[in-house]
């Protein structure tokens, strides 16, 4: 199962938290985090996502299931 | 006789630095007497207290060591646990993105522009928190809510109370007119639901949000308000007053900035709120036992996160004691907190900040600091100068 990882640039505000939680699925540039890899293939990469988007101060991260081929804005 | 030496409520000093030094080199997760809890004062320690809201929970108010948790209707935001608070703060984030933030901008410097015409129109002498840095953030925090001119007046009091009330220990001598102060809001955002609203306004936004078709109870959006204003108010206003004061401490990083003003304000913000922020330390409820760096903490105990401290901690900062605007790392500081509770206004402020203190530098030729910057406003909570009375030379004519 792949996931989707996507930052909000709308609400990223830069503080580095998922880069710190999550430094190889997040990496900063230009003061916002951008994820990685589009997808993550892994189930302990699937967990380090959503602990990176539980821990991030502005709700900037979304993972979702590929498989739902919803667009999460 | 301990050997703690931060005694912020008796004896405060005007430069902490080297007792702070002191206590985080002799054990960054110590017993202080004074405090009647746990102090830490290293940057690993402050970050970990901080990122573990599980262990060190916020509702027992973060701004004193009370020992009962707030009652459920003053559990906002900054004195609230998950998963109440994040509900709470989905609601900001927004309204207070980078991106919203710096559409405000031309605000932010028109603002400032306005107020140091003021400065100029009222003669050469003034007084920094009151003519100009209180009167930034009011302004800003004003414009972001949306608060009626009408009661413009009564959050500037509150802001100025709650100030007065850090200064305590045990907080509460003004808590009977602070509840006023909510009771009143909330009659605000019953008239505002009852018009109905359309504005675009932070309040507005917060009188109409839905959870699961629900709309908030209307005590609990009052003390949301209220908390909104006091956390905007009076920490942006010293973060001013702080920054100006360590540029006019530091000739040579002043004139460095002088030269170049637009290049340099953002790394001058960020490394006068790592230096200087306005808070100086925070507080939190051990529930269950934790580690913090090794070292245990008992549960139950009081806990007092020194930010200063952490942000003058050698491990993470060279010369932490060194006023220095090229800087890389400034940025890194804990001034604006870590974790879940992590400052949501911290794109306006520093915007705040770097307008008022650029405008104030390009337009007040030989601005210097006159009298005052030497005494401390008591408590642990924040780093606040009592005066600031600045001069600039009058212009050519
Ligand atoms: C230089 C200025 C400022 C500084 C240094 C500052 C600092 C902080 C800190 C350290 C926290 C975390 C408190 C904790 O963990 O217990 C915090 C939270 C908060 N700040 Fe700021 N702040 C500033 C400006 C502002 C402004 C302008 C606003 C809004 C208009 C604001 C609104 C808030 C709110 C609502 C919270 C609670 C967030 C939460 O708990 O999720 N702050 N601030």
């Amino acid at each position: 199962m792949a996931n989707v990882v996507k930052v909000d640039h709308d609400l990223c505000s830069g503080t580095g938290h998922c880069a710190e939680i999550a430094p190889k699925l997040f990496s900063m540039s230009d003061r916002r985090a951008w994820p990685e890899e589009r997808t993550t293939e892994q189930a302990e990469d699937t967990e380090l996502a959503h602990r990176a988007a539980d821990g991030c101060p502005w709700f900037a991260i979304s993972v979702s299931d590929s498989t739902d081929n919803e667009e999460n804005q | 006789m301990s050997d703690v030496r931060f005694r912020p409520y008796t004896a405060k000093p005007a430069q902490p630095w080297a007792d702070l030094a002191a206590d985080r080199n002799r054990c960054p997760v110590a017993h202080n007497p004074e405090l009647g809890a746990v102090q830490v004062t290293s940057y690993a320690g402050v970050k970990e207290v901080l990122r573990d809201h599980g262990s060190f929970s916020s509702t027992y108010s973060n701004l004193w060591p009370l020992d009962a948790p707030l009652p459920e209707y003053k559990q906002v935001l900054g004195a609230a646990d998950p998963p109440r608070h994040t509900r709470q703060r989905k609601l900001l984030v927004r309204a207070m993105s980078a991106s919203k933030v710096a559409a405000m901008r031309p605000f932010s410097e028109k603002l400032a522009d306005q107020l140091v015409d003021d400065i100029i129109a009222a003669g050469t002498r003034f007084d920094l928190i009151n003519s100009y840095a209180r009167r930034v953030s009011e302004s800003h925090v004003a414009e972001l809510l949306g608060i009626p001119d009408e009661d413009r007046e009564s959050f500037s009091h509150m802001a100025k109370l709650m100030e007065l009330s850090v200064e305590e220990r045990e907080s509460h001598g003004f808590s009977a007119e602070l509840d006023g102060i909510i009771a009143r809001i909330a009659d605000l955002v019953r008239r505002r639901r009852a018009s109905g609203g359309t504005g675009d306004d932070l309040i507005t936004q917060l009188c109409l949000a839905e959870v699961d078709g629900d709309q908030f109870d209307e005590n609990e959006i009052a003390a949301l308000i209220q908390l909104l204003a006091a956390a905007g108010i009076s920490t942006t206003q010293q973060a001013i007053g702080n920054l100006v004061v360590a540029l006019e401490r530091h000739p040579g990083q002043r004139d460095a900035y002088l030269a170049d003003i637009d290049g340099l304000t953002e790394a001058v913000v960020d490394e006068g709120l790592r230096y200087d922020g306005p808070v100086m330390g925070l507080w939190r409820r051990c529930l269950a036992s934790a580690e913090v760096q090794g070292t245990e903490v008992r549960a139950m105990d009081k806990t007092l996160v020194v930010v200063a401290a952490a942000n003058h901690d050698p491990e993470v900062f060279a010369d932490p004691e060194e006023f220095r605007i090229d800087r890389e790392d400034a940025a890194q500081h804990l001034t604006f907190g870590a974790g879940i509770h992590l400052c949501v206004g911290m794109n306006l402020a520093r915007q705040e900040v770097g307008t008022a203190v650029a405008a104030l530098y390009r337009r007040l030729p030989g601005l210097r600091l006159v009298k005052g910057a030497d005494e401390q406003i008591p408590g642990p909570l924040v780093r606040s100068w009592r005066v600031i009375e600045m001069e600039y030379d009058p212009p050519a004519s």
